[in-house]
């Protein structure tokens, strides 16, 4: 997969370096799937490889974590060998639903910068806020359209990786620091081609590198545009 | 060729309709984006994943309504699954009246959930039919040697 120079030099400066595991320039995106449907299963798995990713499909929250290796009681795979990119899961699950999923995975220190991404049918905005306080990268509603996976690959892994870890760190702060503003004018990352792009807040839009904060690479969240395109969703979103 | 273009007019004659009478919608054009040479069955799996879901599903929600005391949380999980996987296959009819039924499990209006099911397991077997004759077509369409035109 091809990069351009900011992208490869944003990941390999990675200062806090938690064990973030980034896509070397050898191998494919290997993404983590996990969704209880067999029907949804097969979807994404084909939506994720027909975007050049490698793909790992479980059913369940509990089989992700053994397949991570932080399942206490069993473990699939030497976690040495392991290179998850992107974790995407489904939020309704019967045993441990995405969410759950999603705090076990940023409270490990192994796996707390792999970025996961929720799936989920119903579009509710207090789930989507509590995923994206609890660090989900992106929230996306189903079902999940190949536009969807361009994006989030692209975005992440991508040309489009220019965005940097400030944009996301600003992001992140202001959510911890404060409640949702009611900004109206709030800005939109640079990948959303649906939501009209008004520039963000601390970021140079120049192409050139530049120079990057100490904090996890880790791209910044972006909605799925049937969110932006909700007017309480626009409300509801910070600068 | 007569025989293919004039499959080729049914073939589009009918998808057309399935779009227009809802039986089908945007989701199921996304599925169709994923087949290639690569993988020319996608389509067809995937519905077949579908069709054995949801006759697992039906199975188990009549189980569920036919018990004395009715629990309506677990028959609400099962049209949540089957809703979910209508949605993601384009079958809009199914989808839609799992949102109805999933209503009447809020409610616990066990005759509502009874018409619902009645209603999901004649959508079901409607939407099946259709589907497998426009497989039908699409196969008949490539033994003729044609190509099955895009929509």
């Amino acid at each position: 997969m091809a990069r351009n120079g900011v992208f490869s030099r944003r990941r390999s400066e990675k200062i806090d370096g938690f064990g973030h595991l980034s896509p070397s320039d050898s191998h494919d995106v290997h993404v983590l799937a996990v969704d209880d449907s067999l029907v949804d299963r097969k979807v994404i798995e084909r939506l994720l490889k027909i975007t050049s990713c490698k793909v790992t499909a479980v059913d369940s929250g509990r089989r992700a974590l053994q397949f991570l290796g932080l399942d206490e009681e069993k473990r699939s795979v030497d976690i040495d060998d392991l290179k998850v990119d992107l974790i995407i899961t489904d939020y309704c699950m019967p045993g441990m639903t995405g969410y759950e999923l999603l705090k076990k995975i940023k409270g490990s220190s192994t796996f707390r910068e792999v970025p996961v991404v929720i799936m989920s049918s119903e579009n509710v905005l207090a789930r989507i806020d509590r995923c994206l306080e609890e660090g989900a990268e992106d929230f996306i509603v189903k079902p999940v359209k190949l536009s969807d996976v361009k994006r989030l690959k692209d975005y992440m892994f991508g040309e489009s990786g220019i965005v940097v870890e400030n944009e996301h760190r600003v992001i992140q702060n202001k959510r911890k620091l404060q409640d949702l503003s009611d900004d109206d004018d709030a800005s939109s990352p640079p990948s959303i081609s649906s939501f009209p792009p008004s520039p963000p807040p601390s970021i140079s839009s120049s192409p050139s590198p530049s120079p990057l904060s100490s904090s996890s690479p880790s791209p910044p969240p972006s909605y799925s545009p049937s969110l932006l395109d909700s007017p309480t969703r626009r409300l509801k979103m910070t600068n | 060729m007569d025989g293919v273009v004039q499959l080729q007019r049914q073939f589009i004659d009918y998808t057309t309709s399935l779009y227009e009478e809802k039986y089908l919608d945007e989701q199921f054009r996304q599925l169709q984006q994923l087949q290639d040479e690569s993988n020319p069955d996608f389509v067809v799996e995937v519905v077949s994943l579908f069709f054995d879901d949801s006759e697992r599903i039906l199975n188990e929600l009549a189980n569920a309504l036919d018990q004395q005391s009715v629990d309506f949380k677990r028959v609400d999980a099962l049209v949540h699954q089957l809703k979910g996987s209508s949605s993601s296959i384009g079958a809009q009819r199914i989808q839609k009246m799992c949102i109805a039924f999933r209503n009447y499990c809020e409610e616990q209006n066990i005759e509502g959930c009874l018409n619902c099911m009645q209603q999901v397991k004649n959508e079901y077997s409607l939407a099946k039919n259709k589907l497998e004759t426009l497989f039908k077509i699409e196969q008949q369409i490539l033994a003729a040697g044609g190509s099955i035109p895009v929509l």
